[in-house]
């Protein structure tokens, strides 16, 4: 999930300075949290999916997540092993010194249990996230679509190398 | 993708005495005879070639051999099948006549359902899903992240298909958590993608079944376990024949599926050339 690819990280820092521009980065400390989404529709429960950047030379970690749209914000992560994908809750998820982390479907996520809100499209929701060194900020998260997710990185990623290459 | 070992013999018969699928040809037709006389010419010993023929005859005097979930011979050939999905293979974008999900070596056989749709009518699989593409996916309702990734994504291909072909798919969502999912959770959750998903539940006993019946761990759970159920993370695409052919990873965009439906649609299950 740790990206530290030179493309993607460029990718990501001119994201971020496109962002930024918009008035739609916030930054803390070191990290930097872009893409911040969740989508619709979902069940009882939603995802949140970002990129979190870590400017700084030391590592980081996302410790905690609060939203104030859910009963509760943890922070989960699916895996697949053998063809079968699970779930579980992590104690926090690492942002490397000078890289990224990369909360996307399939992977890490900020779980939002029990959504007690009608998250509607072209909502926002404000999601509060905890690091171990950079502490709290408050990001305005993006309800989109779910299909829409594919535009995450890793969604052009995987679709660009699944492509044969004319062979 | 497309490798030679693609089989017609019925699945379920080879599995009998675990031939390597690579010695039957592509294009065989179903028969025991043609089959036995396959393995005849395979390296298997004289004896065991006696033994297949002799089982062979027994089974189809009691008329179970053709039915693909003749369930004595089912598991050893299911579990093989199901193992493929332990790798994950993306789907790839190819030709217009070719399915872009993964072809599975080997079909993945007809489940045994018989589980509760959310109107709490019954879901027999080898009735149900006669002449039908059939997509079968395991999740649950409180599955925040994987579940609904499939389900939108098959949703927005259900959506550009025409109303006639729209007709021969059904898509089944079988709960892993179904003594939460109930009938009726199911189908306000699946309504959010679309309106003819079928949501299956029943007991945690019968969704295992319904796992283990095409080789697919037991992986349903009680409403008292903590954590969150394990699923398959493919979509599986089961087609008249009463195989499935196709699985899809997680990722699969809708394109994709809609390219895959209209293919299965309108053509039919036939081997990649």
């Amino acid at each position: 999930m740790t990206r530290l690819r030179t493309r993607t990280a460029l990718a990501v820092g001119a994201l971020a300075l496109f962002l930024a521009a918009c008035g739609g980065a916030a930054s803390s400390g070191e990290i930097t949290v872009t893409n911040a989404r969740v989508p619709v529709p979902a069940g009882a429960n939603g995802a949140a999916y970002m990129t979190l950047a870590n400017s700084g030379d030391g590592a980081d970690r996302l410790i905690g997540a609060s939203t104030n749209v859910a009963e509760a914000a943890e922070l989960h992560q699916s895996s697949m092993e053998d063809g079968s994908m699970a779930m579980q809750q992590v104690d926090g998820v690492e942002i490397p010194g000078g890289g990224e982390a990369i909360l996307e479907p399939g992977g890490y996520h900020v779980m939002l249990t029990g959504v007690t809100s009608d998250l509607a499209e072209g909502d926002t929701v404000d999601l509060t996230l905890t690091f171990d060194n950079a502490g709290e900020q408050t990001v305005s998260a993006e309800v989109v679509p779910i299909g829409d997710m594919e535009a995450g990185s890793e969604g052009m990623d995987m679709s660009s190398e699944g492509m044969s290459s004319e062979g | 993708m497309s490798s030679s070992s693609h089989t017609r013999v019925d699945p379920t018969t080879v599995a009998f005495w675990s031939v390597d699928e690579s010695h039957v040809r592509r294009g065989d037709p179903p028969g025991g005879t043609r089959l036995a006389a396959e393995i005849a010419r395979s390296r298997l010993s004289v004896w065991r070639g006696l033994l297949v023929v002799a089982l062979l005859t027994a089974v189809s005097a009691c008329g179970g051999a053709a039915a693909p979930h003749a369930g004595v011979a089912r598991t050893g050939y299911a579990q093989r099948a199901a193992a493929q999905l332990e790798t994950e293979v993306l789907p790839k974008r190819g030709a217009p006549d070719e399915v872009w999900g993964r072809v599975l070596d080997l079909p993945m056989p007809t489940p045994d359902f018989d589980l509760t749709a959310a109107d709490r009518s019954s879901y027999d699989f080898a009735r149900d899903a006669e002449a039908l593409v059939t997509l079968v996916y395991f999740g649950y309702t409180s599955c925040p992240d994987v579940c609904p990734t499939h389900m939108a994504a098959i949703g927005r291909a259900l959506d550009q298909l025409t109303p006639v072909q729209r007709g021969h798919v059904d898509v089944l969502f079988v709960s892993v958590d179904p003594t939460v999912d109930t009938p009726e959770r199911l189908r306000s959750y699946l309504d959010n993608f679309a309106p003819d998903i079928t949501g299956l539940t029943g007991t945690p006993e019968q969704v295992n079944r319904a796992l283990q019946s095409i080789g697919l761990p037991p992986t349903a759970i009680d409403a008292d376990v903590d954590e969150p159920p394990r699923h398959p993370s493919s979509v599986l695409g089961y087609t008249a024949d009463g195989s499935a052919h196709v699985a899809w990873s997680f990722g699969t965009t809708p394109d994709i599926y809609l390219h895959d439906l209209r293919l299965l649609i309108d053509n039919g299950w036939s081997e990649p050339t």
